[in-house]
């Protein structure tokens, strides 16, 4: 009996360590050229695209419907053009670029789930419908034509094998809302392959769908604000190094030295942070969130600063500085002259007043709280809701309270539910 | 062949051995016959462990990127202290902590030369077993061999010299495992060996340490 | 329905065969059940208590959370752990478990069998019927419930070490039943039956002083979802790993 014994325990704890063992990792299965432009993806071609598509092929893996929708980032002056399609299908989304190898409308790029760690290649290629029959698009749709994309999508790094088809159907619901992405574009457990409140992220958002996003600042030893969201140095957020204990113990040099993120990035500043939002991305709402004690004056000149430049540069650019707590709240009245500083209170109305805060952002978790919700907009704030990530309650959130925007770490589904809303 | 020294070190171990056998050997006899069942207390005791030897960090180390001249040391001289609560049945359960270091490196980042020093700080809740305990006197490997457990908090303490220092700390959840020998020399003492684990969960941090401990069993009643 | 078996899966099929293969050898063994003459009292292992006999215990268990949910805050989080066992006959007995933080609680009631293979070596079958619920309103910060029900059938293996020492091993299949939450007059509801996740048990049960027997044990749970971290709303479709470290004493 014995062996057998010895053989039970030691399979059995194999097993186990196994189990304990397993690394989730979702590794983007393409690599972008990052070429500017946009091919023979003109502006009008990209604006007639952009709508709600009906899925005949790969309903199973996204969904009856999807969301498509061209962002493009900025390297000075020269612009580079990305397709996102946002599938309400466990926070699915796609990422494409032009195909400049062939003669055609085609985009090329990966899709990915975040709820899970799967992802995959695609390829997709622009045709129209006409009298039921496929053919390429040349730029300009007659009456009774239809815009398709047609191709393929695969598993990993495998070849595209599996049809995919998508017929237009709709344009994208018009109505303003804020996608706002949290710690600049999605968090690091998510698996995605730049790291939460990174430069890199930023310059992401977009194309996971956000129109805005939060980041947390934090002060170093010597007073540099930057972007960090834990009150330690964690292994969730930056690679081992062996240097523990609160951020804020730490020099801006002794962080920009030895510390790098989970994928590698540095820690930003803020006024990195804002210049990549100002001269690299479109995005129209940026929250600071205020996650130091202490006096907020330097926070406020970077933000002034930077609202200055928006305005300057005629960007449709937000900048606000949130206010989570009753200290922070403290922090705020105690600036000198608040002249040019918005702000954004997560505290409860009466304090949201006091502070005449102009957003109000609520957690989900309180609910679609419609009578507050409606007496804070008729007294001409925006309210926000953070951070909802679960699916069916974005879902319910979109379709059935009034917040002007959501937080949340899905942007992507978040973008889907507000897209094919009617 | 042994030589003069080899063989009265051999000797001398033996005779510790029986000594601390035959001293045992009346208290075991009252705990051989300790068994759920009897409506019988038998004496409790606390006893105190204190231990120092040598440690190992087996664990992934990362060093910083962009660095030259990394000089990387894994090995450190660990103490710890436990004090046990010994009832009348096999369980044990106490209370250990110490002073173990983790690690520690050199590097040169961007021509100045930067330290790091990582060690550790547990504070476990430790349950520990005999391997034998209803069968048997000291005499026996098996009741002089335990297994212990334990899991708590441990504080992390990381020193920096890089352009400044910075002495921070922090706590996390963590797990102990040890294997022991123990070796009887007197009524009250005992010597023991023992190999031990431990595991920081929040900074993926493990350590093995080996360590010869004095075992008082200071208190009984 | 999503079934995710993987590495768990394939212990919980391990667990079955080593059931399968030590009744087996039982069966070689064709001997007629007597009793142990040390009747040793024990919560998990797989022994069911004499007919109309209670068993009780009360004590903790403690529950390390994983980053992905609870980032930066790693606790082992604590709850109040009672169980209660009552015996049918020679073989069958029924379970109860509770396990509670106040504002969530679990509370499982199940079936067991069980029989010795050998002199020392036990095994038992059961099912749990799994209902949790929790509740949180806080100001400006919760308004929300979440309730839910599972099933978890378990196959344990028990050997009794010495008179004094049990070691008992269990493997179980958590499988996902129903789900719903509110957040305000906003509900969810998922009613996918799915293997959630497995988890597997290694106990000690043994006296501890005087006449108190204990049980000190660690739960390895590999899951999708974990009730006791609901009002976190994690929207992973991925299994963490959950260690558990339980102690209690049997009344």
């Amino acid at each position: 009996m014995k062996p057998f014994y010895y053989l039970l325990v030691g399979g059995l704890s194999w097993l186990l360590l196994q189990a304990c063992r397993e690394q989730y990792e979702a590794p983007i299965p393409y690599e972008f050229s990052g070429q500017t432009g946009s091919g023979r993806f003109t502006a009008p071609v990209r604006q007639t695209m952009e709508g709600v598509y009906t899925v005949t092929d790969g309903v199973g893996e996204f969904g009856a419907q999807v969301a498509l929708k061209w962002t493009y980032v900025l390297n000075g002056a020269d612009t580079t053009h990305y397709l996102s399609i946002f599938s309400g299908n466990e926070a699915g989304f796609f990422n494409l670029e032009n195909d400049r190898s062939v003669d055609s409308l085609v985009v090329r790029g990966y899709w990915r789930k975040l709820v899970n760690t799967d992802t995959g290649l695609a390829r997709l290629a622009l045709r129209t419908r006409r009298n039921g029959q496929l053919q390429r698009f040349t730029g300009t749709l007659a009456v009774g034509d239809t815009l398709v994309l047609e191709g393929l999508y695969g598993t990993g790094t495998a070849s595209p094998d599996q049809p995919l088809t998508l017929t237009y159907n709709r344009p994208l619901n018009p109505r303003p809302f804020a996608i706002l992405a949290h710690r600049s574009g999605g968090r690091t457990s998510d698996l995605l392959s730049v790291s939460e409140n990174s430069l890199n992220m930023i310059r992401l958002a977009s194309r996971l769908g956000a129109t805005g996003i939060e980041i947390d600042i934090k002060f170093t030893k010597d007073g540099v604000p930057i972007l960090y969201h834990d009150n330690l140095l964690n292994l969730r957020l930056i690679q081992k190094n062996g240097l523990e204990g609160p951020v804020e113990e730490y020099t801006y040099q002794q962080l920009n030295t030895l510390v790098r993120l989970v994928n590698g990035e540095k820690i930003p500043t803020l006024e990195e942070a804002l210049e990549t939002v100002l001269t690299s991305t479109t995005l129209n709402f940026v929250w600071l969130d205020t996650k130091y004690d202490g006096p907020m004056d330097k926070v406020q000149a970077i933000q002034q600063r930077f609202r200055q430049r928006a305005i300057a540069s005629r960007r449709d650019l937000r900048i606000v500085i949130g206010l989570p707590t009753t200290q922070a709240a403290d922090a705020y009245r105690a600036l000198a002259n608040k002249e040019n500083t918005p702000v954004l209170s997560e505290l409860d109305t009466a304090i949201t007043r006091s502070l005449d805060a102009r957003i109000w952002a609520p957690r989900w978790t309180l609910g679609p709280q419609l009578e507050q919700v409606r007496a804070m907009q008729a007294e001409g704030r925006t309210v926000f809701v953070w951070t909802l990530d679960e699916p069916k309650f974005i879902e319910q959130f979109i379709q059935e309270s009034n917040f002007d925007g959501i937080l949340s770490n899905y942007s992507p589904l978040v973008a889907y539910y507000h897209y094919v809303d009617q | 062949m042994w030589t003069n020294k080899q063989m009265r070190l051999r000797l001398f171990l033996l005779l510790l051995t029986a000594a601390g056998a035959s001293r045992t050997t009346h208290a075991q006899a009252t705990s051989t016959t300790t068994d759920s069942v009897t409506n019988r207390r038998d004496p409790y005791a606390l006893v105190l462990t204190v231990g120092g030897g040598l440690s190992y960090y087996p664990a992934f180390i990362g060093v910083p990127p962009d660095v030259d001249q990394v000089a990387i040391n894994r090995s450190g001289i660990p103490a710890t202290v436990r004090l046990m609560w010994h009832p009348d049945h096999r369980l044990r359960i106490g209370l250990e902590s110490g002073l173990v270091p983790l690690y520690n490196y050199r590097v040169t980042a961007a021509g100045e030369q930067a330290r790091v020093a990582v060690s550790t700080i547990p504070v476990l809740v430790v349950f520990s077993m005999p391997l034998a305990w209803l069968s048997g006197t000291e005499r026996s490997l098996a009741r002089r061999l335990s297994v212990s457990g334990g899991t708590g908090t441990y504080i992390i303490r990381s020193d920096l010299s890089y352009r400044g220092d910075v002495n921070a700390s922090r706590l996390s959840i963590g797990w102990m495992a040890a294997g022991a020998y123990t070796q009887p020399i007197g009524r009250r003492f005992r010597i023991a060996t023992e190999l031990k684990w431990y595991s920081i969960t929040a900074t993926s941090d493990a350590v093995f340490t080996l360590q010869l401990q004095a075992v008082w069993r200071a208190f009984t009643w | 329905m999503t079934l995710h078996l993987r590495s768990g899966g394939s212990a919980l099929l391990l667990g079955w065969l080593v059931f399968c293969g030590s009744v087996a050898l039982a069966q070689r063994a064709a001997r007629p059940y007597e009793p142990p003459a040390d009747y040793q009292p024990g919560i998990y292992f797989p022994q069911a208590p004499r007919p109309g006999e209670w068993r009780k215990s009360i004590g903790l268990i403690f529950t390390s959370t994983p980053p992905e949910i609870t980032e930066e805050i790693r606790l082992l989080v604590p709850a109040i752990d009672v169980n209660l066992q009552h015996g049918l006959s020679k073989n069958w007995y029924l379970s109860t478990r509770l396990q509670t933080q106040l504002v969530q609680s679990n509370l499982a009631l199940g079936v067991r069998y069980a029989t010795p293979v050998t002199d020392k070596l036990y095994a038992g079958l059961g099912i749990d019927g799994v209902g949790w619920f929790g509740a949180l309103a806080i100001k400006d910060v919760f308004n929300s419930q979440a309730g839910g029900l599972e099933a978890i059938p378990h196959a344990t293996l028990g050997y009794r070490l010495t008179r004094d020492l049990q070691l008992t091993f269990r493997t179980e299949a958590i499988m996902d039943l129903y789900y719903r939450s509110t957040v305000g007059p906003l509900a969810v509801e998922y009613d996918q039956r799915r293997l959630n996740g497995v988890a597997f048990t290694f106990a000690l049960e043994q006296p501890f002083y005087k006449q108190q027997h204990v049980t000190l044990g660690l739960r390895a749970a590999y899951s999708n979802f974990n009730w006791q971290f609901w009002s976190l709303y994690d929207t992973f479709e991925r299994d963490f790993f959950y260690p558990q470290l339980f102690f209690g004493f049997i009344l």
